[in-house]
């Protein structure tokens, strides 16, 4: 059984104007996005600014309200928790952000930080406390001695490991990893990133794993889904979506990623034009059509979202 | 490509200090390297090593009462740092000019786009308001930019990021300049519209003798653009190399380390990736001898006594450190 299903998943802003506020529009920022996460497994969640990918993350855990759709934990469905049995489950529910600057507490001591899901969740001794911090930080890397030290005393990548230490500390079965590698340089995002795979494999963690980095995801996931305005176009096993991509969106997303080598050629680069259009005022239908190289006239209506071969799923009207 | 043996720009020792409140910081500490006519050299390392400091130290936008640029950089035939800043004004934006990273901030918000890149129009080219207009709209146009003359007339905020980045590109285009240098100018962009960035730039370099400095962390871009690439750690110069020779026959245990931990879509077998351990060190404690030294793999007695020698191994090819050194004996 999975340990997170997520069931046509929407989220509208709406936009309001006018004295009285009236509702004009809505922003699609989700628009219907389904997948399954299975425990001890990565789910890479690709796509390019405002497609959606962090208001998928953030409206999985509540931390804003989904206009529609189910989130499944364990098969339980979140949205018809009480809010005492919500607020125990989200223990099992962890977030580690992009921005290790801004997602840490100035003001408290690491210790503080890493200590304070433990205490609003569980019934500890202070000594146990102490000894439990301390234990996660000697995992992810970090010397128990800086416990007293501030945000600020440290760099980019053990700040992120802070981040990781406090999502651990409730012994969660799922983290959702929000750019969690994106602002940190590459010789410290590789260690970032095998630490992930280590405490993956120790503990039997499920990750979301939300980023913009291409190479990243194929690196990290073992399944990856790649969204545009809202959607999912296509989700697939990494190997076959990297080597076999059937979306249209998904061929060219894959060859813009600049290849780290002078000597590959980067084939048949499909360069789109324009940008992505507003989610205010998105396309009929399929909405990438106007950017594709392959939209016919059927694509004014919009795809459904199936699965063509085990585990690969697609929206897209080429492939009937 | 035709690269004249003479350099269009010659670094020799620059060496960039900030005055802070804990004291001085050496951000550039001795660096050299030429740029020819034409080419596009690459400038990489991580944050805080100093490859934008070096950008802004060549262009003097840092400011004099904070810092000491030390050094010279030889440009057709002047010392850039000798110049007073008038004169420096007039080469600035004009025969250099520079793209920065963050097009949301770079460009000016009460201004409409066109009327900033008719401004250094009317400064640099002595054009009339009209002609500079026009001449703003049609170098909105070799950007690609769709509908220019209405695009001219909007405020930055109208655009998206892809578009202020074409807007930068634009205005450091318009002086016909012979020399650009280009600071992260695609990291802010989404890859689909790095990807358009990157064939705009290399189109337009086709059509001109203009030699980029492309200064990013992406080695990918790098291996895109770049025929010549410069490799810095800590404020210092730790490998040059032609493009080919760095990415399959890089030298200096940094450069290899980088390389090998980025993931690569094309890998067959996910390998655990390579760390490289420990962080950039703090240029207020650098580290006595080489300063890479504490997070290197092959680290030898020498290296935490003394600072390698710099050691040209042959043309646009050199390296410090000191296995190297040993290898070639005298060289």
């Amino acid at each position: 059984m999975p340990v997170l299903e997520v069931e046509n998943l929407k989220k509208y802003y709406p936009v309001r104007k006018g004295f009285f506020q009236k509702t004009i529009n809505h922003v699609k920022a989700v628009d219907g996005v389904s997948f399954r996460l299975n425990a001890g497994e990565t789910l890479g969640l690709v796509g390019e600014s405002g497609c959606g990918k962090t208001t998928v993350g953030r409206s999985i855990l509540r931390l804003t309200q989904p206009t529609g759709g189910k989130v499944f934990f364990k098969g339980k469905d979140l949205g018809k928790m009480d809010k005492e049995t919500l607020r125990k489950t989200r223990t099992s529910l962890q977030i580690i952000f992009q921005d290790p600057f801004s997602s840490l507490n100035p003001r408290m001591n690491v210790g503080q930080i890493i200590a304070e899901p433990i205490k609003n969740y569980e019934t500890l001794s202070r000594h146990d406390i102490m000894q439990r911090v301390a234990e996660l930080m000697n995992r992810v890397g970090l010397r128990p001695a800086q416990m007293g030290r501030y945000p600020h005393e440290f760099s980019g990548g053990q700040r992120q490991r802070i981040g990781i230490a406090r999502a651990l500390a409730v012994k969660p079965d799922v983290i959702i990893c929000d750019e969690a590698v994106s602002a940190l340089d590459v010789s410290i995002q590789a260690q970032i990133i095998n630490l992930l795979k280590d405490l993956q494999e120790e503990m039997n963690l499920a990750y979301l794993f939300i980023a913009h980095d291409l190479s990243v995801v194929e690196y990290i996931s073992h399944r990856v889904a790649v969204m545009y305005l809202g959607r999912i176009v296509e989700l697939a096993p990494d190997r076959n979506l990297y080597k076999n991509p059937l979306h249209p969106y998904t061929k060219a997303l894959l060859s813009a990623v600049p290849i780290p080598d002078p000597l590959v050629n980067p084939e048949q680069e499909i360069v789109l034009s324009g940008d992505v259009p507003s989610p205010l005022d998105p396309p009929e239908g399929c909405t990438f059509h106007p950017r594709c190289p392959m939209s016919m006239n059927k694509c004014r209506t919009r795809p459904v979202y199936r699965e063509i071969e085990p585990d690969h799923w697609i929206a897209c009207h080429l492939y009937p | 490509m035709k690269v004249t043996s003479e350099p269009l720009l010659s670094i020799k020792g620059l060496k960039t200090s900030f005055h802070t409140h804990d004291g001085t910081i050496t951000a550039v500490d001795g660096v050299d390297f030429d740029v020819f006519a034409g080419e596009t050299l690459g400038l990489v390392g991580e944050s805080g090593c100093g490859k934008s400091v070096t950008a802004l130290s060549v262009l003097r936008l840092l400011n004099p009462s904070m810092t000491t640029i030390r050094g010279r950089v030889d440009f057709n035939g002047k010392n850039l740092l000798d110049l007073d800043p008038e004169e420096m004004r007039m080469i600035r934006g004009s025969t250099i000019s520079m793209i920065f990273q963050e097009p949301m901030t770079s460009l000016n918000p009460i201004l409409t786009v066109g009327e900033q890149i008719a401004e250094s129009l009317r400064l640099h080219e002595k054009l009339d308001n009209k002609k500079a207009w026009k001449k703003a709209i049609h170098m909105l146009e070799i950007v690609q930019i769709p509908s220019p003359e209405i695009r001219a007339g909007q405020y930055p905020h109208k655009l998206s990021g892809g578009m202020r980045q074409r807007v930068m590109i634009a205005m450091a285009l318009s002086c016909n300049p012979c020399l650009i240098f280009a600071d992260e100018p695609t990291t802010a962009l989404d890859v689909t519209i790095q990807a358009q960035i990157i064939r705009l730039l290399e189109h337009l370099k086709k059509g001109s003798n203009t030699s980029i400095v492309l200064i990013t962390h992406d080695l990918g871009v790098v291996a895109q653009m770049a025929s010549r690439v410069v490799v810095m750690y800590a404020g210092r110069v730790v490998e040059e190399a032609p493009v080919v020779e760095l990415f399959h026959d890089a030298r200096h245990p940094y450069t290899r380390g980088l390389l090998k931990s980025i993931p690569v879509i094309t890998q067959d077998k996910k390998t655990r990736l390579n760390e490289i351990p420990g962080i950039v060190p703090n240029l207020l404690y650098m580290p006595k001898g080489c300063s890479f030294h504490p997070r290197c793999s092959e680290a030898m007695d020498i290296c935490k006594k003394e600072s390698p020698p710099m050691i040209h191994l042959k043309k646009n090819r050199r390296v410090a450190c000191w296995l190297t050194s040993d290898d070639y004996g005298e060289n």
